[in-house]
C-alpha cells in the first residue's frame, strides 16, 4: 500500500505533497460524498506521514470546535476527549498559531486532565498538532496521533507542515466551489453532525436551567468529565432526557 | 522628442521605490479601494510630469474609475466612458500603452481630445494594468503641458503599472480568501445557533429535534424572516434573560 505511488511514472521520488494528492485521489471511490472529503484528507495524512492516526477540526466562536474527519476510530475518540476536557495540544496549537509537538511526559504535565483520559481510553501517547492557517487567519488544526513504538521524532516537521498546507488548499478549493450554498459541503461531515448535538444540548440546558451558553457548555463539560463520559455522548443522553437536568444542576452546586 | 517637456528630475525615481511602498501596504489592514487609491497617488508622486492620475477598471463591459488623485483625471476618464472610446479604454482593453502627446493635434480621438484641451490637459499616458482574467485595468496619467512624458516617464509608468498589477492581483486573492473565511465562519455559527435554538425549543416545548426544527421553519415562514434569524432571536432571548447572572 505505501509502496504504491511513492514514485512517479518517470521513476523519480514524489514529494510529500504529491504523495498526499495521490492518497486523497485514491480514496475517492471508497468515500465518494463531498461531506466525506475531510475523512479522506485525514486518512491521507495518516497514510503519507509516519503516524498512527490523524484528525482535522475547525474552530469557531471562542472554544467551539468542530471535528470534520478522522482517519480511524481512535483518532476520532482522541478528538472528542480533548473537546470534553476543553484542553489539549490541538487547542493550544490553535490558540498560539504554532505547531505543538508533545511527547507523553509533556502531555501529562501540560494537560493533565486530557492526559488521564488519553491513557485510560486510547493507545495514543504522543501528539503533533499543526494549526491550519490560510492567508487571513488560523481556522483549525490537524492532529497527528502516535502509538508506541512510533514516536514524534520519526516525523519530520517540514513534511507535516507541507501536509497541513495541502489540507488547507484542498479545503480552500472545495470551499470556493460551494460559495453559494449555506457553507461548503464538507461542513456536513458526519463527525460535525454528531457535534451539532452538543450545541443542541447547550440550548436544552440554556432553557432548562436558565443559564448562559458559556455556563451551559461548562456545566456539560464538567458533568461529562466527572462521569467519565464523552461530551458528545452526554449530549445525546441529556437530549433524550436519560439524564435529568436537575442532575446536572446538582453537580454544578456540588462542584462550585 | 520631448523638448518642451518638464525639466528632467535631478534624480530619476526608481520604480522599485514604488514597489516597496506597495509592499508596505498590509493586506490585513487595507481594502482594494485603498490599495487602488495608493496606486494612483504613488503614480502621481513618482512619475515625472503627472498632474493627476487614476485607475480604470472594466468588468462586464462596464468601465469605472476606481481611484483618482483629482477632478481632472476623473472628468477625463468619465468623458471617455460616456463616449465608449478613448485612450484609457483602449489601453485597458487592448493591453497596450496609449499616449496623447498633444491633444490639440490629436486625430484618433478628436472629440475626446477637444474636451481634454478644454479641461487643461494637453498630454496623457494610459498604461495597461492587467489585473486578472475578466477584469481589464488601466492606469491613466494626465499632464498639463503637451509632451508631458519623456522616455523615462514612459518606462517608469510601464514598470510601475506591472508592479501595481501584481499588488492588485494579490489583494484580490487575499480578499477572496477573506470572503471565503467569513463565509465559512458564518456557516458554522449559523448551524450551531440553529441547533442551540432547537435544543431550547425541545426543553421548553418538550418536543424532539424534528418537531423543534418544524417549529422554527413554521415561525420563519409565518414571519417571513430567515430561519437563522429566528434561531438567533430565540437563543438571545433565553441567554439574555439571565444576562448578568454568572
Amino acid at each position: 500500500m505505501t509502496q504504491w505511488g511513492s514514485q512517479d511514472a518517470a521513476g523519480s521520488p514524489m514529494t510529500i505533497a504529491e504523495r498526499f494528492a495521490v492518497a486523497v485521489a485514491r480514496s475517492a471511490p471508497d468515500l465518494p460524498g463531498a461531506e466525506l472529503l475531510p475523512e479522506r484528507l485525514a486518512r491521507a495524512c495518516a497514510e503519507v506521514l509516519p503516524v498512527d492516526g490523524a484528525g482535522i477540526s475547525l474552530f469557531f466562536a471562542s472554544d467551539r470546535r468542530l471535528p470534520l474527519g478522522a482517519s480511524d476510530g481512535q483518532a476520532a475518540v482522541t478528538e472528542r476527549l480533548q473537546f470534553t476536557v476543553g484542553e489539549g495540544p490541538c487547542l493550544t496549537a490553535h490558540a498560539s498559531g504554532r505547531p505543538v509537538v508533545a511527547q507523553e511526559a509533556e502531555i501529562g504535565s501540560r494537560w493533565p486532565a486530557f492526559y488521564d483520559e488519553l491513557v485510560t481510553r486510547t493507545a495514543v501517547r504522543e501528539i503533533i498538532s499543526l494549526p491550519l492557517v490560510d492567508e487571513t487567519r488560523g481556522f483549525g488544526a490537524l492532529d497527528l496521533y502516535l502509538v508506541p513504538p512510533n514516536d514524534v521524532r520519526a516525523v519530520t516537521l517540514f513534511d507535516a507542515l507541507a501536509v497541513a498546507s495541502e489540507v488547507v488548499s484542498v479545503f480552500s478549493r472545495a470551499g470556493r466551489a460551494d460559495r453559494d450554498r449555506e457553507g461548503p459541503a464538507w461542513l456536513d461531515a458526519p463527525a460535525a453532525e454528531r457535534r451539532s448535538l452538543v450545541w443542541q444540548a447547550m440550548g436544552f440546558v440554556n432553557a432548562g436551567l436558565e443559564i448562559s451558553s458559556d455556563d451551559a457548555l461548562a456545566l456539560l463539560r464538567a458533568h461529562a468529565y466527572s462521569g467519565g463520559l464523552q461530551l458528545d455522548d452526554l449530549a445525546v443522553q441529556v437530549l433524550s432526557r436519560q439524564i435529568p437536568l436537575e442532575h446536572l444542576g446538582f453537580d454544578r452546586d456540588q462542584t462550585s | 522628442m520631448a523638448t518642451t517637456g518638464p525639466p528632467a528630475p535631478s534624480s530619476i525615481p526608481d520604480p522599485r521605490d514604488a514597489v516597496a511602498e506597495l509592499a508596505r501596504l498590509n493586506f490585513d489592514a487595507t481594502t482594494m479601494d485603498a490599495m487602488l487609491q495608493r496606486i494612483a497617488d504613488l503614480a502621481k508622486e513618482l512619475i515625472p510630469g503627472v498632474a493627476d492620475g487614476s485607475v480604470t477598471l472594466i468588468a462586464n463591459d462596464k468601465a469605472q474609475t476606481a481611484a483618482y488623485t483629482g477632478q481632472l483625471a476623473l472628468d477625463l476618464d468619465e468623458s471617455q466612458y460616456g463616449r465608449g472610446y478613448g485612450p484609457c479604454l483602449e489601453a485597458a482593453v487592448g493591453e497596450q500603452l496609449r499616449e496623447i502627446t498633444d491633444a490639440r493635434d490629436e486625430t484618433r480621438w478628436a472629440d475626446y481630445a477637444r474636451i481634454a484641451v478644454e479641461r487643461g490637459s494637453l498630454s496623457s499616458l494610459s498604461v495597461p494594468l492587467p489585473v486578472r482574467e475578466g477584469i481589464h485595468g488601466g492606469l491613466n496619467l494626465y499632464a498639463v503641458e503637451a509632451d508631458g512624458f519623456d522616455d523615462d516617464a514612459r518606462h517608469m509608468s510601464r514598470a510601475f503599472a506591472s508592479y501595481a498589477a501584481v499588488a492588485v492581483h494579490n489583494m484580490h486573492l487575499y480578499e477572496s480568501t477573506r470572503e471565503q473565511a467569513e463565509h465559512l465562519d458564518t456557516a458554522m455559527k449559523t448551524r450551531a445557533v440553529i441547533e442551540q435554538a432547537k435544543g431550547i425549543l425541545m426543553s421548553q416545548r418538550r418536543c424532539d429535534a424534528e418537531e423543534a426544527f418544524a417549529l422554527l421553519a413554521a415561525a420563519s415562514q409565518r414571519s417571513n424572516r430567515k430561519l437563522r434569524d429566528i434561531a438567533r432571536a430565540i437563543v438571545d432571548g433565553v441567554t439574555a434573560s439571565d444576562g448578568g447572572r454568572k
